[in-house]
């Protein structure tokens, strides 16, 4: 079992993911019991970019269904294509079939327009399921899912219940905007993702940017667990970060002290409202600045 | 199959997980099983990590795990001679006072043990959620303090992203909504002969909030100061009336960005904790000054207060029904309101009630989200 969640962890890495042991493991658990995982956390801290990493580890499709409230079953499982389904009637009428002629060929798979629920559960090799943002949906979305999260099968009442061809690796990310409910946390594996501690950061920094200063690289890490310390309307995360350092770097900078203005400037990659702009002024940016050189 | 040592160890740890409150099923147990395999109790950072994974379904039990981990194999060394091996090495650095000797497996400690961690952990989700259950009054830490105000103040926030994903049909914009289009005409056999549409909704939200910050509230406010900050920051056209002997109009404190700023701004006005409360004279103030310009049809006029009033139950009624003939709802928050021994039918409120549409808690963290719900439905 161990050398199964090295191997997992080392393959992360190859894919330039830094994953804690912990996930690592939630991980591990989640493809040998096939069961989904819920992963919560402040926006910004890798959530999202873990299906995408596994859907590389694995060689497999990332199919992804972004949630938005209002979501439905006729934009994430199915839908009949109506328009081609009218013109199919007309012409089986122009050649004299009968009604249940005309019943069982236009609810048929021709006509089946697949969505991304029912799409992952057709595929022949078991692929990466994202669903994002699992709170921005409604209870009755939430509650569709469950058939689906425990039995892998979805049911369309013409057809009857599809069951899964192959039983797709689900992730489920959630902000915390609402709370879900327990029904479907039962479902699954449960991971909370924090933010990254200064030497996690750091090593994230190195693995994506090779080619950033040792120095830069501490000063960035160690800035940025200091701004995180800071009540910020809505606090940087790793995305952040990387943008942050690919500015500077990109800007000619080794070293955060030298130079203030240009830092000051770039400040719009890591302060993503007004009202954190406003709040963090020149003066204290630079106080933060002094802090860490 | 009779169990052998470690598993039946490894159960009673899960059956001492339920007992404090984690929702763990049989399912659970046998994947836990399955999972560490002949790994069990051999790895310690392995065996936590899959035991986790498998027993937590939200944020607080996955915070509260690691505590409630140690303190389970801790007292089962101190109880069957288990060697170090075999359990956590970072348990003996958990301060005495922590050490619950013949603990194993028993659930009689936990509600005291529980009620200290509520003061540790930060707020989470869940069934099991005690701090956010937890009575503001209670809460002592000052990290948790502050936790739980930034939460209160974002709750307020994410009430406007709620209502900016409401659409709203109409018959006239952009984007034709099918399945309205078919349910509003099933008078006509179903023949789209009117269109319905659907739009994003563009009327603003209009709160006004007459937030009391006398003495007597001094436990509540710095909470209810981030609530209402939430709310007054999420809705641009929105105003905040503090009042405690006079009444104030602090919209403008509460927009600040830096929250140092806004206290110190409102304290160099003497606008916090001052003495008595005159809930009647300060609407009554509201009333003749602001109202004419702040209410309107669509208003939700929301007050967050005790309801302790030293003027006469009369006037408040009075000023309140006032209120009434603009404001679309009154909504009342109460932090009093979830407390034992608080009786809403007495004093001034006993009057005052026929004109509030909702009379809420506004004691914990859940109360406030409950409070965002009725709000919401309000706006909409």
């Amino acid at each position: 079992m161990t050398n199964q969640f090295e191997h997992l962890n080392q393959q992360l890495a190859q894919h330039q993911y830094i994953a804690d042991a912990d996930l690592v493991t939630t991980l591990s658990l989640m493809d040998s019991l096939q069961r989904p995982l819920l992963i919560e956390g402040e926006a910004g801290v890798g959530k999202t970019e873990i299906a995408k990493v596994l859907s590389e580890v694995y060689d497999c499709p990332l199919i992804r269904l972004q949630c938005y409230e209002g979501l439905d079953a006729s934009t994430s499982v199915y839908e009949w294509n109506y328009s081609h389904q009218l013109l199919s009637i007309k012409m089986m009428e122009d050649a004299g079939s009968s009604y249940q002629q005309k019943e069982s060929n236009i609810f048929n798979e021709e006509f089946l327009l697949e969505r991304p629920l029912l799409k992952a559960i057709r595929q022949p090799t078991s692929p990466v399921l994202l669903i994002d943002e699992i709170d921005r949906t409604d209870e009755a979305f939430e509650a569709f899912l469950l058939e689906l999260l425990s039995d892998f099968q979805i049911t369309i009442p013409e057809l009857g219940t599809i069951k899964a061809a192959s039983i797709p690796r689900v992730i489920l990310t959630s902000n915390g905007t609402r709370e879900l409910s327990d029904a479907l946390r039962r479902r699954c594996l449960y991971h909370y993702m924090e933010y990254p501690s200064y030497e996690k950061e750091l090593r994230i920094i190195h693995t994506r940017l090779p080619e950033i200063e040792d120095k830069l690289a501490m000063q960035v890490a160690t800035f940025l667990q200091q701004l995180r310390d800071i009540e910020l309307r809505k606090q940087p995360g790793v995305a952040e970060t990387l943008d942050w350092a690919t500015a500077l770097m990109g800007q000619g900078i080794t070293e955060l002290t030298a130079n203030g203005f240009v830092i000051q400037s770039s400040k719009s990659c890591l302060l993503k409202t007004q009202d954190d702009v406003t709040r963090l002024n020149n003066t204290e940016l630079t106080q933060l600045i002094n802090n860490v050189s | 199959m009779v169990a052998t040592q470690p598993t039946s160890r490894l159960i009673g740890f899960v059956h001492f997980l339920r007992d404090t409150g984690f929702n763990i099923g049989v399912r659970e147990i046998l994947d836990v099983l399955t999972s560490l395999g002949r790994d069990a109790l051999t790895d310690k950072k392995q065996t936590k990590n899959i035991l986790r994974a498998l027993s937590c379904h939200s944020r607080l039990e996955w915070q509260q795990f690691e505590l409630l981990f140690d303190l389970y194999w801790q007292s089962k060394k101190i109880d069957d001679g288990t060697t170090d091996e075999q359990i956590p090495k970072d348990l003996h650095h958990i301060p005495p006072s922590n050490k619950l000797t013949g603990f194993s497996g028993s659930s009689h400690e936990v509600p005291d043990l529980l009620k200290d961690m509520s003061d540790k952990t930060s707020v989470g989700a869940g069934k099991q959620n005690t701090f956010s259950k937890a009575d503001f009054r209670f809460l002592k830490n000052h990290k948790a303090m502050h936790e739980i105000e930034r939460l209160a103040e974002q709750l307020a926030l994410k009430l406007n992203k709620r209502l900016s994903y409401q659409y709203v049909i109409k018959p006239h914009g952009t984007k034709i909504d099918i399945r309205q289009t078919i349910r509003r005409n099933l008078s006509h056999g179903g023949q789209p002969l009117k269109l319905f549409y659907r739009n994003r909704r563009k009327k603003p939200i209009h709160l006004v909030i007459l937030h009391d910050v006398s003495h007597s509230m001094t436990w509540n406010n710095p909470l209810l100061f981030r609530f209402a900050r939430g709310l007054i920051r999420a809705f641009k056209t929105s105003e905040v009336f503090a009042f405690h002997t006079q009444l104030f109009n602090v919209t403008k404190f509460y927009r600040e960005p830096s929250i140092e700023k806004m206290r110190r701004q409102l304290e160099e006005r003497n606008h916090l904790w001052m003495g008595g409360t005159c809930i009647a004279e300060s609407i009554h103030e509201f009333n003749t000054k602001h109202a004419s310009t702040t209410l309107n049809s669509k208003t939700v006029l929301i007050i967050i207060s005790d309801g302790f009033d030293t003027n006469e139950p009369e006037q408040l009624a009075d000023e309140l029904k006032q209120i009434k003939q603009t404001a679309k709802k009154i909504i009342w928050l109460n932090p009093m309101l979830g407390r034992e021994g608080y009786n809403p039918n007495k004093g001034s409120m006993q009057l005052a009630m026929q004109y509030i549409d909702k009379h809420a808690p506004a004691h914990s963290l859940d109360s406030l989200k409950s409070a965002l719900r009725y709000i919401a439905d309000e706006c909409r």
